[in-house]
């Protein structure tokens, strides 16, 4: 089961990692917002050394304004980055949110 | 993300995490396949799907390699350096293994050419 649904606002973790990870640093610290819920996956940070029986969790994918991401940003203001990410780097913001 | 300094930045962003930096424009021209490109992806996806070497594995060999290999390498070049390295690291075949037979199949090319 999945802790968030579509249409939550999210917080991007702003954690430094050392390793491997799939979460650009652009995205970190950053505000989204789940566009879907996909399912669990064996996380990159455990597949990526070698642990098949690593931590599963669930993978969403999360829209962001560009704007929000580079405020120089010049091209449309409804441009946006959706990327894939796992739920361990997600923590929801209360608050209502417009689908 | 907070301000990394540069020797930060060498831990924490790896070489492929460019995002939103400032770079030469993408060359986007198509190119062909050339048939051992092909093969190398060919042998990567099974090797994931048997489980001997998974592509999140191999992400993060190419992380690995250094800003230097990174730029200088083609795509699969260093799919195919990487997979070298992991299956080393693994203990499927040694270096010098490895490099007998790559002495093999150049011996074998130059007799065909």
């Amino acid at each position: 089961m999945s802790a968030l649904a579509a249409c939550q606002a999210v917080r991007i973790a702003d954690r430094r990692t050392v390793g491997h990870s799939r979460v650009p640093t652009y995205v970190r610290g950053a505000r989204g917002t789940v566009e879907r819920v996909l399912r669990e996956f064996l996380i990159p940070e455990d597949d990526a050394f070698g642990r098949p029986n690593g931590r599963r969790l669930t993978l969403y994918r999360v829209r962001f304004a560009a704007r929000d991401l580079w405020p120089q940003y010049r091209g449309s203001a409804s441009d946006e980055v959706q990327i894939e990410i796992y739920e361990h780097w997600l923590e929801p913001i209360e608050e209502e949110v417009k689908p | 993300m907070q301000e990394l300094n540069e020797r930060t930045k060498l831990l924490h962003r790896p070489v492929n995490d460019v995002g939103g930096l400032p770079r030469e424009p993408l060359n986007l021209t198509e190119h062909p396949m050339q048939p051992w490109e092909k093969r190398c992806h060919a042998l990567l996806e099974s090797l994931n799907a048997r489980g001997v070497l998974t592509m999140e594995e191999k992400r993060r060999g190419i992380e690995d390699m250094g800003q230097t290999i990174y730029a200088a390498l083609t795509y699969y070049e260093k799919w195919a350096m990487c997979a070298a390295n992991a299956l080393m690291t693994k203990g499927h075949f040694t270096p010098d293994e490895l490099a007998e037979r790559i002495a093999q199949v150049r011996r074998r090319f130059e007799e065909e050419t």
